[in-house]
């Protein structure tokens, strides 16, 4: 089944002289429960496409289908209301909010949505991230392994549709990295959570189904290793 | 509560110092609009009771009805309390001693009437029974009549009767004593004759007038009492005070076959009910201007503290946008932090200007109720409009402040905040610095000044509060200087307190009385000043002054032999009192009184209004030189002829700023002052008689005024001659004193809200810069050179900001001067005191936040201060 289809994605950046085609005339799909790795050097266009399948940003043309919703076909609080339950996004910086303790920051995705938090998947959760400990702490008390665990924390509560990581390992050392993969690889597997990860760590991409490598905003190479 | 107003809550705790600056405006913001509305509603209340202690509190009056009239009254839905009164008539009162005032009016109240007519027993008290009166304790005091409480007076109560030529009629209640050539021409008929008891004494009613011939009497009535024939006086306060009372009343009056209604208008006009009325008006719109002034000056403050908190929180704004929220929820927690500072503020503020005005008026009420002559002391009056008033205003104020940043906040979108953007976007141009700056003060300021330029937005925030707040506190205190100087144009600016017409002439005076009067202890000052009116003097074409020369251009046929006729007032000082002039004005008092060429000094400065050019103009008088000499004639207003002075006058010196006391100084084109000594006039008028326009007066200043008039009538002057400008004077310093209080207190507070604006915008900005200034110290910025980066960006702010606002704050300034130009002319001033005031403070002010809030981010450790992440 297919859970993500990307049409003739094309993204500029300003305008005539100085326009820089950031993505050009991408598509691709991808199977619920696939592992995929987008790796490509700086500037490819691998952090645009990240953010346009994740509905943050607007593409100049073509369309992003995420269980079958044209997602930019949605008004801006559709948008929202979808990114919030059907997009699970982990950034290199983690991006929590600090004066939110741990808990708050995971559970926020269900709490914009006014919704109760299921106790049992959040104590799962937290457990399998190993931060039942921290739930009071707030971000700046963690260390960079905890905070990036956090964060995919945040991105799982809602069990979305597509989890999406902008090289999430890329501001910790080797042995939180591998761990966070470890972590995310599980969730993959367990859940069948399907799982788009930029990276530039080869040994990262490696561990995943299939590798999509984009250089100037094409893809130039999509390979399954494994399936 | 949801996620995202915990959130705001959070930051709000988290950013304590703003939070702290942003409840303090919006508190002074509210306690300022509570104390203007409070103060409205305060003078309102007085004015209202001023008009219930001169008429009494009722609203409307029916006259002359009948027992089943009274009762449809008092069952009428809109009629709240009813009392009765009767007028039964007056009465001879035996021994009184005012011939304008030979009787009694006897009325009858009922209980209510007796507090609703605002009736002060002053001892015994109030009538029970319709045998039993009070009286007006003018019968004593003004009457002379002996009566007292428990004495029995036997009244013969009727109409008062006149005749006068060949007319006759009942003399109505307002009409005086009526007189035909000097014999009172009425007398009382129908009487019935009445015995009382008298049980007390009040005060004299204000309703009383003291032109009507009688002092007032108060006996007791019941509703019970009214007998089938009899007629009342119903009074009635309606439940629900409105417009309609008027149409209402009537309505119920023709439907009951009432005749006569009335309404107390002056107290409706004080309940806003009676409209159109000059008073109101000016009233309430000086209100609005003033809540408009207040209201602009703190949505700039509050605005800036918004968008400021936007732009701290864009990150997690954009973070929470990344998760999923929605527009609707990124305004809302801005508008949620508006609500909880609003919640904080407004009845912190309402406690505080309703305190405030407490205070103040406790300080000045006794003056203000001597000043405006109030019966009633100025009480602190908070009615639930002026709460409501405050609270609307102040919470409108809030939402309008945070319209746009949460307009803003909800446009924050995920990228924004992935992309780690800033608030402030970098112009992609080059930004050009002159080379001068680099070269006269260095690498430092030209960093400062490609900082301020670079961040345009934040740079344009920073000079755009700083502009609002220049402009604002110099508007103000301009437009307090325009009343202040209003008020005291319209008022006297005597220097003396006492004036005496002495009986003309000098050498009549009563020299021995003189004396004894300098040598009063009180006096500090004293002068003589005989002045000659009709004396005139032809000055040639040449030297007439600017404005006579203008007016000859339209008239040329103003000149008789190429010369104009001025008037020349001549002022002769008394020789002591001119010595200690001559002293004064550094002229030789010998030259004074040269009796071979009788000289005089000249005061060569016209003070007037033009009609034609609208404004006030000074000029010189005339263009006479000194060593001049000019002839004059004495103006014999009796034959219609001019009789030459024998001898010339010689001008010997000039002056233009100091007056001899007591010498009026404002004259108009074509007239001049000159002052003399004795010896020289007498050589000067020679045998000529002047007697036309002659006066004599001695002006006084003195330590205790109060007294020095008293001991001038014991001296035997005349009361009529004695002019005690004193308490004019007095109450004229208190009237600008109570003013100045006000416009003080409104300019301190306004001050307050500009300041904390400031701080609040530059400190924020310094603390948004953290990563910039470490990447500086990092690339070797030396604390010398980071100190002089920021004393330059101080600099450059205030010169910007000066740049904008000295010609905004000028230009509605001419605009006010425009508008009162109307009312009171005097040229346009710029207050360069304040000007000055404003250039000082702003340096300073920009100069300590800046350093301030730079000392905190100096103390950063460099590598933390890079790794902040932006914004």
């Amino acid at each position: 089944m297919e859970i993500l289809k990307v049409e003739n994605l094309t993204k500029v950046y300003g305008k005539g002289e100085t326009a820089v085609k950031a993505l050009d005339n991408v598509s691709f799909s991808v199977k619920k429960g696939e592992f995929i790795a987008i790796i490509g050097p700086s500037g490819s266009g691998k952090s645009t496409l990240l953010h346009l399948i994740g509905g943050v940003d607007v593409p100049t043309s073509g369309k992003v289908l995420i269980d079958d919703t044209d997602i930019y076909a949605l008004n801006e609080t559709q948008l929202a209301i979808f990114r919030r339950r059907q997009i699970g996004l982990i950034y290199q910086f983690y991006n929590l909010i600090p004066v939110l303790t741990v808990e708050e920051n995971m559970t926020l995705p269900l709490l914009l949505d006014g919704h109760k938090v299921d106790e049992e998947n959040f104590n799962n959760i937290t457990k399998v991230l190993g931060l039942e400990n921290r739930l009071q702490h707030l971000p700046n008390q963690l260390s960079g392994g905890q905070q990036q665990r956090v964060s995919i924390g945040r991105a799982l509560m809602n069990n979305p549709a597509i989890m999406l990581a902008d090289e999430p390992t890329g501001n910790l050392d080797s042995k939180n990295s591998s761990e966070i993969i470890d972590l995310l690889k599980l969730f993959n597997k367990q859940y069948n959570q399907t799982l788009i990860v930029i990276t530039h760590d080869e040994h990262i991409a490696l561990q995943a189904d299939r590798i999509i490598s984009i250089e100037d905003g094409r893809i130039k190479k999509d390979e399954v290793i494994r399936g | 509560m949801n996620i995202v107003n915990k959130l705001t809550l959070r930051m709000l705790k988290e950013n304590k110092r703003r939070t702290l600056v942003t409840i303090m405006g919006v508190i002074i913001s509210v306690a300022m609009v509570t104390a203007v509305a409070t103060l409205f509603s305060s003078f309102m209340d007085l004015l209202q009771k001023e008009a219930i202690a001169n008429n009494g509190n009722w609203h409307v009056l029916y006259k002359d009805v009948d027992k089943k009239q009274l009762y449809e009254i008092k069952k009428d839905s809109e009629s709240d309390t009813v009392f009765i009164s009767k007028n039964l008539g007056y009465a001879e009162l035996e021994g009184s001693k005012n011939p304008d005032k030979p009787y009694v009016q006897v009325k009858e109240y009922d209980s209510n009437a007796f507090e609703h007519f605002s009736i002060d027993l002053i001892e015994g008290r109030l009538p029970k029974t319709p045998k039993e009166i009070v009286i007006s304790e003018h019968i004593i005091n003004d009457g002379g009549v002996s009566l007292e409480i428990g004495q029995t007076i036997t009244l013969q109560v009727g109409e008062r009767y006149y005749k006068l030529d060949g007319e006759e009629g009942i003399a109505g209640d307002i009409s005086s004593l009526i007189y035909n050539n000097g014999e009172i021409a009425e007398t009382i008929i129908n009487t019935v004759e009445k015995e009382y008891e008298i049980v007390g004494i009040i005060k004299k009613p204000n309703w009383e007038y003291s032109f009507t011939p009688s002092y007032t009497v108060l006996s007791y009535t019941h509703e019970a009492f009214i007998g089938e024939e009899d007629r009342v006086n119903a009074s009635v306060l309606v439940k629900d005070l409105n417009r309609d009372i008027f149409d209402y009343s009537q309505k119920l009056a023709e439907s009951l076959g009432i005749e006569e209604v009335s309404f107390n208008n002056e107290l409706l006009r004080y309940h806003g009910v009676v409209e159109g009325d000059n008073l109101n008006r000016t009233f309430i719109s000086l209100v609005s201007i003033i809540i408009a002034i207040i209201v602009i000056g703190s949505v700039s403050l509050i605005y800036n503290a918004f968008a400021i908190s936007v732009s701290e929180r864009s990150r997690y704004l954009g973070m929470l946008a990344s998760v999923g929220a929605t527009r609707r929820q990124k305004r809302n927690s801005v508008y949620f932090e508006g609500i909880i500072i609003g919640l904080i503020s407004i009845p912190l503020g309402l406690v505080a200007g309703i305190g405030g005005i407490a205070i103040t008026l406790s300080y000045i009420n006794g003056m203000i109720q001597d000043v405006f002559h109030l019966e009633t002391p100025l009480s602190v009056v908070v009615t639930p409009t002026t709460i409501i008033l405050a609270i609307v205003i102040s919470m409108l104020t809030i939402f309008i402040s945070v319209f746009v940043p949460a307009n803003r906040a909800s446009k924050i979108s995920a990228i924004d905040a992935i992309r780690q953007t800033k608030d402030i976007k970098l112009s992609r141009k080059k930004v050009k610095t002159s080379k001068l700056v680099r070269k006269i003060f260095g690498i430092e300021a030209e960093i400062g000044l490609k900082n301020l330029k670079r961040n345009k937005k934040r740079y344009n925030a920073t000079i755009f509060s700083l502009v609002i707040s220049i402009v604002l506190f110099l508007t103000v205190s301009y437009f307090s200087n325009t009343i202040q100087k209003a008020t005291e144009m319209s008022n006297f600016n005597y220097e003396y307190d006492i004036s005496v017409s002495l009986d003309h002439h000098f050498e009549g005076m009563d020299q021995e009385l003189i004396e004894s009067i300098r040598s009063l202890d009180e006096i500090t000052e004293m002068n003589i000043i005989h002045y000659y009116g009709s004396i005139v003097g032809d000055v040639e074409k040449a030297k007439l002054s600017d404005s006579l020369q203008e007016e000859l251009k339209k008239f040329p046929d103003m000149l008789e032999d190429g010369k104009y006729r001025y008037h020349v007032y001549v002022n002769v000082l008394e020789d002591e009192d001119l010595k200690r002039y001559a002293e004064r004005i550094n002229v030789d008092y010998e030259d004074l009184t040269n009796t071979e060429n009788p000289t005089a000094i000249l005061f060569n400065k016209n003070h007037f209004y033009d009609m034609d050019k609208e404004k006030y103009i000074e000029e010189e008088a005339v263009k006479l030189n000194i060593g001049e000499k000019i002839t004059l004639q004495y103006s014999d207003w009796n034959t219609d002829q001019y009789i030459q002075l024998p001898e010339k006058v010689e001008i010997i010196a000039e002056e233009t700023e100091q007056l001899p006391l007591g010498l009026y100084g404002s004259l108009h084109p074509g007239q001049f002052n000159i002052v003399m000594s004795k010896a020289s006039f007498e050589k000067l008028a020679g045998d000529v008689n002047i007697q036309n326009g002659t006066t004599s007066d001695m002006y006084i200043k003195s330590s205790d005024p109060m007294k020095t008039a008293e001991d001038l009538e014991k001296m035997g002057i005349n009361k009529n001659a004695i002019y005690n400008i004193y308490e004019y004077k007095k109450d004229d310093e208190k009237v600008l004193f109570i003013i100045g209080v006000f416009v003080y207190g409104f300019i301190t507070l306004i001050t307050l809200i500009t300041v904390s604006n400031i701080f609040n915008t530059i400190s924020t900005s310094i603390a948004l810069r953290k990563r910039e200034f470490g990447m500086l110290k990092s690339v070797g910025m030396t604390p010398k050179g980071f100190s002089k980066m920021i004393n330059y960006e101080s600099i450059f702010y205030g010169i910007k900001s000066l740049l904008y606002a000295l010609p905004i704050s000028i230009m509605i300034m001419y605009f006010i001067y425009k508008a009162t130009e109307f009312s009171y002319e005097f040229n346009f001033f710029l207050p360069w005191k304040s000007i000055g005031i404003v250039i000082v403070a702003v340096f300073l002010i920009v100069s300590i936040v800046m350093l301030y809030s730079s000392s905190k981010v100096k103390k950063e450790n460099i590598i933390d201060a890079l790794k902040q992440e932006n914004i």
